[in-house]
Formats: C-alpha cells, structure tokens, sequence
C-alpha cells in the first residue's frame, strides 16, 4: 500500500495531466461506448453516437481554455500554438463528419458499434500525432492513426470494392511507414542514441555525416508524403477514395491530410534546418508535380469521388506553398488559415453527396443533372462549396488561395506560384461542369432521378426528422463557414501568426 | 565500423520490399510487410548496442513488434474478408479501381 501511495504521488509530480485532458476525454468517451454497446446489445445505436458527440465538444471546450495557458508536459508532448491548433483542427473533423455519418449506419445492415470506435480512434490518433515530439510517439500514432482509417475504409465487408480499398491502403501505408521507421532508425543512430527530436538535433554532427543524413531525409520524405498523398505517392488516393464508403471518405480525407501536414512540418523544420535549400527543391517540384497532376487527370473524371481524390492531391500541392513560404513575422499562417478553410469545404462537398448517393445510389457525375429540380438545397449548398474549391470570390476559397500564393511570391516561389494559378484556372473547369449539369433544365430526367425523393421511406417519421437535421445542420454549418471565413479571416491569420519555430 | 550488421539489416529490408512489391498472394504481401520491419528492428538494436544508454532503442524496437502485430492481424482480417466474397486471395485479380 505504501508502495503504491508513493508510486501516485511520484506519478502526479512528474506528469501534468491538464496537458492531455482533451485526449483523456475522447479515450473516456472510446471505453463508454464500448461497454454501451455490450450492455445494449446493439439497440439504440443513435444513443452511441450521442456520447461520441459530445465527448468530442467536451474536449473542443477544454482545448480551447488551453489554448489561453501553455503548458508542456515533460518529453512527449509540447503545447504550443501550432500543436494546439491542430488538435483543433482534428476534432473539428471528427465532430463534422459524425454528423455526416449517422444516417448512413441506419439504413445499411452493418454493425453499428465499430464505426463510431474507429472514428474516434482515428481521431485519437491524429490528435497525438499533432502533438508528438518524439519518435516513438510520432510511429506509434501515426500507425494508430493508419490502421484505424484501413478499418474504416473497409467497413462495408459485403462490397467487394471496400474489401480492394482496403487492402490497398494496408498495404502501401505499411510499406511508406516502414521507409519512415527506417530514416528514423539512421537519425537515431547518428545521434548517439536520442529518441526525442530536440536532443536529435542537438546531438547529430551535420558536417560529418551529411550523406547519411540526406539518406534519412529521403526515406522521411518517402513515408510522409504518402500520407499526403504528394506526386509520386499519390497512387492509392484514388482507388481508396472511390472504394470506401463516402462518409469514411470525408473522414479521412480530411483528417489524415491534417494530422500528416503537422507531421510534416515539424519533421523538416526541425531536423534538417541545415538541408533548407535540397528540401525546399525536392518539396518544390512534388508540389507542382501534385498541383498540374491533380488538376489534370481530374478533369477526366466520371466518378464524383474520384474527381474529389484528384482534387485533394492538387489541394495538397498548394498547401505545400504555404509550408515553402514561411517565415520569421508570419510563421505557418497562410498554410494554416488554407488548411482551415480546406476542411469546410471538403467537408461540405462530402456532405452533400453522401445524401445524394444514399437516395440514389450511384457516384456518376452524370447522374447530378438537373438536380435543381429535385432539391434546390443541396444544389445551392453544393454550388457554394464547389466554387469555394475552385476559388471564386467572395467565397472563402479565394482568400485563403490568395494569401497563400501572396505569401509564395513574396518568398520568391515564382515559379510554384505560377504553376499554382494556372492549374487553379483549369481546376474552375471541372468543378463549373458539374454546376452547370445542375442547374441545367434536362427535359428528359435521368432514370436514377425520377426516383429520387427527399424524404427516405426507409425508417420511421421520428429519427427521420432528427437524421434530416443532422446532416442538414452539417451541410449548413460548412456552407456557412465556406462562405464567409474568407470576410473574417482577419482573426484567423492574428492567431495563426505566431507560430514560427 | 559494424558495416556488416547494417548492410545485413538493408538486405533484410530489400528483400522484404521486393516480396512486397512481386507477390500474388495476400498473406505472402503480408510476410514481406513483417520483414520490412524485422530488418528495421535489426537496425535499431545494432545501433542501441554502441551507446552506453541502450533504453532508447530497444524500447522503441518492443513499440515497433507490437505495431507490426497490430497490422498483421489487420491485415489478415482483410484476407479473410476478401476469401470470403472471392474464394481465392490473389491480389493482382482485383482490379474494379482503375484509372
């Protein structure tokens, strides 16, 4: 007993639990939901979905009065705007796109219990990746973070599309995580035995090992960029994209891509300050490699979700920009602001197809025509999220692009920023087609329309009135802030200033 | 200085990405996926037995079999969803996601 008394008091010294509390929450709300499930025996599924919910506002509640305090939490974590940031980002993700999923786990016969459990789970695991400064914490959550998302993507186990997915992503994120491990392995090597990125860069020698070093920044960049799904690396977005389900989609395509910028960001700027010039080209050239790639071959689409996986990789390209272009009085503002923006308007879109394809089942492009007619709400509110993808102005697309390309110029990326505003004018043409197949009157109505009806006949008057407004209230929310964070953006780059390190 | 521990550690690792990349079978993707991480464990423990204060990389070797563990049996549950639909577990047949 004694044993154990100064055990705990050791434990509560050393460690500062107020650090992590947002994480101890959604760990919490994990367990709760298990043991609902085992209690309930699979009734009342919607109540699981509550729990998520809220214990995904409780930690946004909590993340934000840590924002006010910085505190660090010894070697694995450090709280500083940047990490905090994306921790927010994070679950903002995770909030919207619950909201998106809940009808879909309804009307399909699958088991309810696990998708909320990956769900947060992955969230979990982007979290701590946010955060980690070390690097048995950055594997360990990356990997929690990859496996989570191979789980959601093959959820529908009967389509064997989602099955094809699925293995895909296992497998290429095994390979691309193990090229990290193995840069990871050469700098701890070389650093006489340090694990925590800090003491890494205060250990290595660049001068005298400068081959081996270039060597670790390339298997590093190889495991990263998959994640962001950057030029050579891209091949699985796709595939994955168009095979899982489409709200698993929403969820990982924006949650993985944020978690991996962080990622990414830290890694480069703190272990190799002294490569600046060789990463900048390499990062350069996968951009505009990503940006003319992206934008081309999405112009070639049939598929809806296939051409939002073509477009994500040119959105990565840009981001990419932001991250060339920082510097001391702007720290990561322009990538952060963009990556903030980005998410509502993925977010939307994915919130408008999900509805779309649960009533008439299908992802063609083709198949959207005239839509007008059928339901002015989601035309609009597609219409508003497409264009803010395209960069139209007032929307909120337009700002965060032209920051961004203006925070590239003034850095001296000409020819990135060049390349940027081209493939930005030929992304308009692929995301205006299908605005105009629209708003277009067809006289003759495709077949899978004239079906289509507003209200599913699948489940009963009371959830239907609650899972209408749940995923409405999603599409509104996004439409919203896709619209007018571009007029408010002024607050939005003051707090993401500082956050140069 | 042990040149040929590492160069036997980045053979075990070539060879896991060449099964990797050329195989048919699901389960034999998934043997060349653990001796990728094998020959990267091999690494790190090469690397641990030079310094005085070894805790770094062993423990990190014990994170990195628990994580391979994890992705094995991942893995293996999407062979065995995949056997169940098709019947067979090769890899190179399924091809609905092109282009």
């Amino acid at each position: 007993m004694n044993d154990i008394n100064s055990f705990l008091s050791r434990l509560n010294s050393t460690i500062n639990f107020s650090t992590i509390l947002p994480e101890i929450i959604l760990i919490v709300g994990l367990i709760t939901i298990v043991i609902t499930d085992l209690v309930n025996k699979g009734k009342n599924a919607i109540f699981l979905y509550k729990i998520f919910l809220i214990s995904t506002l409780v930690s946004m509640g909590i993340l934000f009065y840590q924002l006010i305090s910085v505190i660090a939490f010894e070697d694995l974590y450090t709280n500083n705007i940047f990490n905090n940031l994306f921790r927010f980002f994070i679950l903002i993700c995770s909030f919207i796109s619950v909201l998106l999923s809940v009808d879909y786990v309804l009307c399909s016969k699958i088991s309810l219990a696990e998708f909320p459990l990956f769900k947060i789970s992955a969230g979990l695991g982007g979290m701590i990746l946010s955060c980690a400064t070390n690097l048995i914490t950055i594997y360990v959550s990356l990997e929690f973070l990859a496996l989570s998302s191979c789980f959601l993507s093959g959820y529908t186990k009967r389509d064997i599309r989602s099955n094809e997915a699925s293995m895909k992503f296992l497998l290429m994120s095994g390979a691309s995580s193990s090229s990290l491990l193995y840069g990871f392995s050469l700098l701890y090597g070389f650093s006489d035995g340090q694990v925590q990125l800090d003491n890494i860069i205060d250990k290595i020698s660049f001068s005298q090992y400068l081959p081996i070093i270039c060597i670790s920044a390339a298997f590093i960049l190889a495991g990263t960029a998959f994640k962001l799904s950057l030029f050579p690396f891209h091949q699985w977005t796709p595939d994955v994209y168009e095979g899982s389900p489409t709200r698993v989609v929403a969820f990982f395509s924006v949650t993985s891509k944020v978690a991996a910028l962080s990622l990414f960001t830290r890694l480069f700027r703190l272990i190799f300050p002294y490569l600046s010039n060789e990463w900048h080209i390499v990062v350069e050239l996968l951009a505009i490699s990503s940006m003319i790639l992206g934008n081309l071959i999405a112009v070639t689409q049939r598929s809806f979700k296939r051409m939002l996986a073509y477009s994500s990789i040119s959105q990565i390209g840009y981001v990419m920009i932001g991250i060339l272009a920082a510097d001391l009085e702007n720290g990561y503002a322009s990538m952060l602001t963009y990556t903030f923006i980005y998410i509502f308007m993925n977010l939307g879109t994915f919130a408008r197809i999900t509805p779309f394809s649960l009533r008439t089942g299908t992802n063609n492009i083709r198949d959207y025509a005239g839509l007008y007619m059928k339901d002015p709400v989601l035309t609009f509110s597609l219409v508003l999220c497409l264009l803010s993808l395209g960069g139209i102005p007032p929307l909120s697309g337009f700002f965060g692009k032209h920051y961004l390309f203006w925070h590239g110029w003034k850095a001296g990326l000409y020819i990135s920023v060049t390349v940027a505003l081209v493939t930005s004018v030929i992304s308009i043409y692929y995301y205006l087609k299908i605005i105009k197949l629209m708003l277009t009157k067809t006289t003759n109505l495709v077949d899978t329309l004239k079906t289509y009806e507003k209200q599913k006949s699948l489940v009963s008057s009371v959830i239907s009135t609650k899972l209408k407004s749940s995923v409405e209230m999603a599409m509104i929310l996004c439409a919203l802030a896709s619209t007018l964070s571009g007029l408010f953006m002024d607050p939005i780059i003051k707090i993401t200033r500082n956050t140069f390190f | 200085m042990f040149e040929k521990e590492l160069i036997l550690s980045t053979y075990l690792v070539c060879v896991g990405f060449f099964g990797l990349i050329t195989s048919r079978n699901m389960v034999r993707a998934l043997m060349s996926l653990e001796l990728i991480l094998n020959g990267i464990i091999l690494n790190f423990i090469i690397f641990s037995n030079f310094f005085t204060n070894r805790e770094g990389g062993e423990i990190f070797s014990l994170f990195i079999i628990t994580v391979a563990a994890a992705e094995a049996a991942t893995g293996l549950a999407i062979a065995l969803s995949i056997h169940r639909i098709r019947k067979s577990t090769r890899i190179d047949q399924l091809n609905l996601l092109k282009w």
